[in-house]
């Protein structure tokens, strides 16, 4: 087990150390240069000069990512070349208001999504395991901000029960900003239930086509014990995995979804940054995501390592 | 192909899907010109609602909205379509490369793949997309940012492609045909495209199709995001934006388009879907369901045996319903098992010997149901039971031994809650339920029952986790247990020690047990009474003794004869082979079942079905189907003298000429090391696949390489054939020095050397036709002239006729598509053909007709055979010499009549003895070898074979390392004990077995 957590953690290094070079190679060798983005077209070569100077961007590539490097794990992020914000603190905030969401929503999809996957597993090939199979299959396919529409028109627009989009500020406090939350999580909900729900569905199926299920019913076992103790022990096993792989497609899906209700998060502020030609921000932002996204693939290898003896025990 | 697109349309949610994809691409097609007005055409009614004249409506523009959508759809589909592509192209390239090459490459690919995909789809394409956009200002962006998205949906796609094609590759590169091209030195492009790829492609084009609908999702969420897609393209997502705004007062500019993505994406992903169902191997049996027993009967008859039978199978017929049809799986069955009684049940793949056990069980697939008859276990039958009566049989009256130990147990709970599990019918405490548990692990001989208990399954081996499951099995004391080929896949040494332990615990728990098998030998070690099943009939059933004493029905017979004995050669006798194959379900023949196939057959066979009649007079209680039991019996036909034709060859080649010569080879692998291990600088764990190993096998004779799985046997072959490169020693064939790696090797080298795999199934290109697999070997290799007679030539010599030129491979059975090729190893006209183990996966008819045919080519051509297998019995018939390996050391060599006389080496004596041979009987003690093979890291040191070895001597095995004893007829025996000891040990041995 020691072995295995450090030769994740290895890779962890490795992955982030590639990721934050592709990043950095994205926003350093395209076309383009932040000088003359800043400081508008008509700037004279002289100006020009002096600011990549200043800015450092003469330097070797090599350098210039070492030094980006160093200050984004410092912290030391600078300031929006437009609004001349701290990045760190704008950045940080935008993520509480994305996580809070998150979380919102797989506090929502995971259990519903154990329960129809189960369901529709344990009936496949059954009326109702087609019903589940293909309308989860719909709602995966529709793009999030068509899902969103819909929910704006029917529980804000007809029935009034929610605020079609999210005015959030500082001074609301986290219970006055939950009804905004609803229609953003439903929707990141929908669509990341119907993903995982299917998902699970698989796995069920796989699990009980294996000899055990059979050895564990012809022990005179009751129905029960052998759904919970024997199948959905080893079916549900891989949910772990499934919500880290979930989680980079809940985070496409938060960075619409937040666009489409206006909701005051990672995404809208992408958005934002991408409108303003913000780069710092854009890399800020990025590089914060992907912290994110590989320590909860890290979390949840180690979780499912845990939890499964043919790997703990290795 | 033809039938996939028939599959496609026979589910109603696919075919609309694919349908309607369909439409959308001819909308992309014609759509701008079929529109109405143009995409950006302003009217001065602005927000007007749909009419006849504008579909759609108009938006705050004026625009008109059905015309936009309609023009839209080519953009979306382009987009989104040639991204895609872009993204297959590139990807299954990579995917192609990395999976097949491996090593840094696929490495380093891998870890850059892992990071790309660590960033969301969603935020990559913003990024990517934000910089461009950054970076162009002001210049003409239409043209280039459509560039972008493009990049950014193959950017982010190619990585999942790639993967998804790697894996495919990963299992491709280990199967026989692409491993015989390698061998005949094809080129990369050539194993890639034309080998691997075409079975690459079903994977692929589902995950193409997937991918497709996630880009146009891609393309619409950017456009709805207003990124990378201007106004006043007709984007979808951007019109969506643009009409939300006005959504109250022109919700019809927001509907429309909304509809279209959703009714594309899903049209996309039903097509997907189906496309991925249809591709998928249809499983005919499916898996019982969890909350469905199977179907309960009326009770309507009564069972007519003694009161204390226990199993009790009446007129029985299981069948299986496949779509409208249904077909009989098992036939008119009768059996009765009595207390205390093993009942075999032997016949081969396809005969329904695993379905009948499970209807014992009451446990048939969800398709499967009993048509006919009746099953009564002490008594009662067991078809008309409710569940809980059901339950309180299972597990506590009636068990089951299953086949692959393995899967069989949970893997994520520990043997000692399995165990309890099973007790716990008997309402114990826990403690008490958990000291029966340790008190049976015992009963079973394993060695640390507390240890054992605390363990989860993957950290026993194969003959614990089986002796886990017998122990489960009895632990209640049963009435009544099914066996279920429980030895298969377990080494001979294993199965003679697991034989012996089941043997003993059934007869001293009185306990009737159905023991299914199709290995006649390990049924006569086991069984009092055996039936013969075959194509779902019952054809004989009888006493052990008198089945294999005198055998009548002809498919028994045959059976038996087509199993080599221990000791019979090649130079003596022809196998018995039987004609044809067992025939599938859906056409049984109107007779005898086993009439195309019989040799006897006259024309009653053909037209009625013989009954299974009662042969009291002669013999009692005996039962045969055939109505020629007569004269078999009393030896009126001459079947039995042509079974096995006698043969008075030549003795075998004495030539001195070496052809292969292997000096101290050795192959290694190397654990994978952690970065601490590499800063420790601790050595890597090594495992000594083949571990210094000298042998030499003389031009036209066969060499039979024999070890048990753990041996080294196949890296050595693989080793010799340049796939698994040795690392250190020599290999010289026909004089020449081969390199270790195949790559290496010129064609004079290729040429000498062709290898026949194990798996028929796999040794074919299921995408070629068997004229194609066998011309390339002829044209590359063979030079030949005239490759169309050389084809046939070869085809014939092989014993197949011309049609199967044209055929595919699925068009073949396991036998034919193993005789294909042995023609393709052939045709090279190789000095050497190395035989991995080439009838191991075939039924034992079949199995009989490749040994013959391996030893009628090697009559006609003089070639040479390096023949490895586990199978004693093959090999003493092929081989004329014979090498011994355990834990990649050499432990005895020599000429076969050598090896199988005294002195042995005590392994092979072990081997030998473990031997489960139809005609011997039970009475003898023999040896069995203790425990477990140890695991290739922890090597013993001195003797390897001491931690297991019946004749220890005691510290100089665990010390020093044997000798070599050699006699002059170059039979040599790693051993400490010397020559002449041990063959008067052994011979003693012998002496006593042949005087009880
Ligand atoms: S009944 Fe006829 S065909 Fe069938 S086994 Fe007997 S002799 Fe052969
Ligand atoms: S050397 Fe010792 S341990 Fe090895 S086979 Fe001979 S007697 Fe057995």
């Amino acid at each position: 087990m020691t072995r295995y957590i450090l030769r994740r953690l290895g890779l962890l290094l490795l992955t982030l150390f590639l990721t934050s070079m592709i990043v950095f190679l994205i926003t350093n060798l395209l076309p383009g240069d932040v000088a003359s983005i800043l400081l508008g077209r008509e700037a004279d070569e002289v100006a020009l000069e002096n600011l990549r100077e200043e800015m450092g961007f003469n330097d070797p590539l090599p350098i210039r990512y070492l030094d980006w490097l160093e200050s984004f794990f410092v912290g030391d992020w600078g300031s929006s070349f437009s609004s001349q914000e701290n990045l760190r603190e704008l950045v940080l905030n935008r993520l509480g208001a994305s996580l809070q969401l998150a979380f919102l929503t797989l506090l929502l999809a995971v259990p519903l999504a154990m329960l129809l996957g189960v369901y529709a597993g344990l009936n496949a090939n059954r009326w109702s395991d087609n019903v589940i199979s293909i309308s989860t299959l719909s709602v995966v396919s529709l793009p999030e901000f068509v899902t969103g529409l819909v929910l704006i028109q029917v529980l804000a627009h007809t029935l009034n029960w929610f605020p079609p989009s999210s005015i959030i500020n500082a001074e609301m406090s986290f219970f006055e900003t939950i009804p905004f939350m609803v229609l953003p999580a439903l929707t990141a909900t929908m669509v990341l239930l119907a993903y995982m729900a299917r998902l699970t569905r698989a796995g069920v199926i796989e699990e009980l086509q294996k000899p055990y299920v059979r050895t564990a019913t012809l022990k005179g076992l009751n129905k029960s014990t052998v759904l919970f103790k024997h199948v959905l022990r080893n079916a549900l096993l891989p949910t772990v995995t499934v919500i880290a792989i979930s989680f980079g497609w809940l985070i496409s899906g938060l960075i619409v979804i937040e666009n489409v209700f206006n909701y005051p998060g990672l995404g809208r502020l992408l958005v934002f940054a991408i409108d303003t030609r913000d780069l710092a921000l854009i890399q800020a932002i990025t590089m914060v995501v992907v912290v994110g996204v590989v320590f909860a693939n890290l979390l949840a290898d180690l979780l499912y390592a845990y939890l499964n003896p043919r790997i703990r025990l290795k | 192909m033809n039938s996939i697109i028939v599959k496609l349309f026979q589910k109603p949610s696919t075919a609309i899907g694919t349908t309607l994809t369909l439409l959308f691409l001819c909308l992309a097609l014609f759509g701008p010109w079929i529109s109405p007005y143009s995409a950006t055409e302003t009217s001065s009614t602005i927000r007007s609602a749909p009419s006849l004249e504008r579909w759609f409506g108009t938006d705050h523009l004026g625009r008109d909205v059905f015309s936009r959508v309609l023009i839209g759809t080519q953009s979306i589909l382009l987009l989104a379509g040639v991204g895609t592509l872009l993204a297959v192209l590139i990807g299954t390239f990579l995917g192609l490369l990395s999976g097949y090459w491996g090593g840094w490459f696929d490495e380093i690919l891998m870890r850059f793949f892992d990071s790309l995909l660590a960033i969301p789809a969603m935020l990559f394409a913003l990024l990517l997309l934000g910089v461009i956009e950054a970076a162009s200002v002001g210049t003409s962006r239409s043209f280039l940012s459509n560039l972008s998205v493009l990049f950014v949906i193959a950017i982010v796609y190619i990585p999942i492609v790639a993967r998804v094609v790697r894996s495919e590759v990963l299992s491709l590169k280990e199967k026989g045909f692409v491993e015989a091209a390698r061998m005949r030195g094809e080129s990369l492009l050539f194993i890639l495209f034309r080998e691997i790829l075409p079975s690459v492609l079903p994977a692929l084009s589902v995950e193409a199709a997937l991918r497709f609908s996630y880009a146009i999702f891609l393309v619409a969420s950017l456009g709805f995001l207003g990124i990378g897609i201007q106004p006043p393209t007709p984007n979808w997502g951007l019109m969506v934006n643009e009409a939300r705004i006005f959504v109250s007062l022109a919700p019809w500019s927001l509907y429309f388009p909304v509809a279209a993505i959703a009714v594309l994406v899903i049209s996309v992903n039903l097509m997907a879907d189906g496309l991925k169902s249809a591709l998928q191997s249809n499983i005919e049996i499916l898996p019982q369901r969890l909350f469905q027993s199977s179907q309960r009967h009326q009770a309507s008859s009564a069972p007519d045996s003694k009161s204390d039978t226990v199993v009790e199978l009446q007129n029985l017929t299981v069948s299986y319903s496949q779509g409208k049809q249904t077909l009989d799986a098992v036939r008119d069955i009768n059996l009765k098992i009595e207390p205390g009684q093993i009942y075999g049940l032997v016949g081969e793949s396809g005969s329904g010997k695993s379905t009948l056990a499970l209807a014992v069980m009451r446990y048939l697939s969800a398709n499967g149901s009993l048509t006919q008859g009746a099953i009564y276990f002490s008594g009662q039958n067991i078809w008309t039971l409710n569940e809980k009566s059901l339950k309180n049989i299972w597990g506590s009256q009636m068990s089951l031994v299953p086949q692959n130990p393995m899967a069989s147990l949970n893997p994520s709970l520990k043997i000692g809650e399995q165990m309890i599990e099973s007790l716990n019918q008997k309402d114990l405490s826990r403690q008490e339920a958990l000291d029966a548990a340790l008190n049976w692990l015992g009963k079973v001989n394993i060695p640390d029952p507390v240890r054992v208990s605390r363990s989860y399954p993957h950290q026993l081996s194969g003959g614990m986790q089986q002796r886990v499951l017998i122990a489960m099995a009895l632990s209640n004391s049963p009435k009544f247990v099914v066996l279920d080929e429980p030895t298969t896949g377990l080494d001979v040494t294993t199965e003679a020690v697991m034989l012996d332990l089941l043997r003993d615990l059934i007869r001293e728990q009185q306990t009737a047990a159905l023991y299914i098998s199709h290995d006649l030998g390990v049924v006569s070690q086991i069984a009092d009474r055996v039936a013969v099943l075959y194509a779902g009939e019952l054809v004989e059933d009888a006493t052990v003794h008198d089945l294999y004493q005198q055998p009548v029905h002809p498919y028994t017979m045959g059976l038996l004869n087509s199993v080599p004995k221990l000791g019979q050669s090649k130079r003596e006798v022809t196998l018995h082979s039987m004609q044809g194959q067992i025939p599938s379900l859906q056409d049984l023949p109107s007779g005898c079942v086993f009439a195309p196939r019989c040799p006897l057959a006259v024309d009653q066979c053909i037209q009625q079905r013989p009954e299974l009649e009662l042969i009291n007079d002669e013999i009692p209680n005996r039962k045969i189907r055939c109505y020629r039991w007569e004269e078999i019996l009393s030896k009126k036909t001459d079947l039995i003298e042509s079974l096995q034709t006698q043969l008075d060859q030549a003795d075998p080649i004495n030539s001195t000429k070496k052809l292969l010569e292997i000096v101290h080879l050795k192959t290694q692998f190397h654990l994978p090391r952690t970065l601490i291990d590499l800063l420790k600088r601790q050595p890597a764990d090594i495992v000594k696949a083949v571990d210094d190993i000298s042998l030499n096998l003389k031009q036209g004779r066969t060499l039979g390489l024999v070890g048990e799985s753990g041996s080294g046997k196949t890296t050595l072959a693989r080793a010799i054939a340049g796939l698994t490169p040795a690392n250190d020693g020599e290999i010289k064939l026909d004089e020449d020095v081969l390199t270790p790696k195949l790559s290496q090797r010129s064609k004079e080298m290729l040429k000498k050397l062709q290898l026949v795999s194990q798996q028929p199934e796999e040794a074919l290109n299921p995408y070629m036709t068997i004229g194609q697999s066998l011309q390339r070997p002829l044209q590359k290799l063979n030079q030949s002239s005239d490759a169309e007679t050389n084809l046939k030539n070869l085809l014939n010599q092989v014993g197949l006729d011309e049609g199967y030129i044209v055929r595919l491979p699925s068009q073949l059975s396991g036998g034919e598509k193993q005789r294909v090729a042995i023609a393709r190893a052939f045709a090279a006209d190789p000095a050497l053909i190395i035989c991995d183990e080439p009838t191991s996966a075939l039924d034992v008819s079949v199995q009989a007709r490749i040994l013959n045919l391996l030893s009628r080519l090697q009559q006609e051509k003089q070639s040479s055979y390096l023949f490895i297998t586990h199978d004693l019995a093959a090999v003493s018939y092929l081989a004329d010499d014979i090498a011994v390996i355990y834990l990649g050391e050499l432990m005895e060599s020599g000429p076969a009549s050598a090896v199988f006389e005294p002195p042995y080496h005590p392994y092979t004596e072990a081997l030998l003895s473990a031997v489960p041979s139809a005609s011997q009987q039970t009475q003898t003690k023999h040896i069995r070898l203790e425990g477990d093979v140890p695991s290739p890291t922890q090597k013993p040191s001195g003797c390897p074979f001491h931690t297991r070895c019946p004749r220890f001597l005691g510290n100089i095995c665990v010390e020093k390392t044997p000798p070599w004893q050699l006699d002059d007829q170059s039979h040599g025996i790693y051993c400490h004990i010397p020559r002449d000891e041990l063959k008067q040990l052994q011979s003693s041995l012998t002496q006593t077995e042949a005087d009880t």
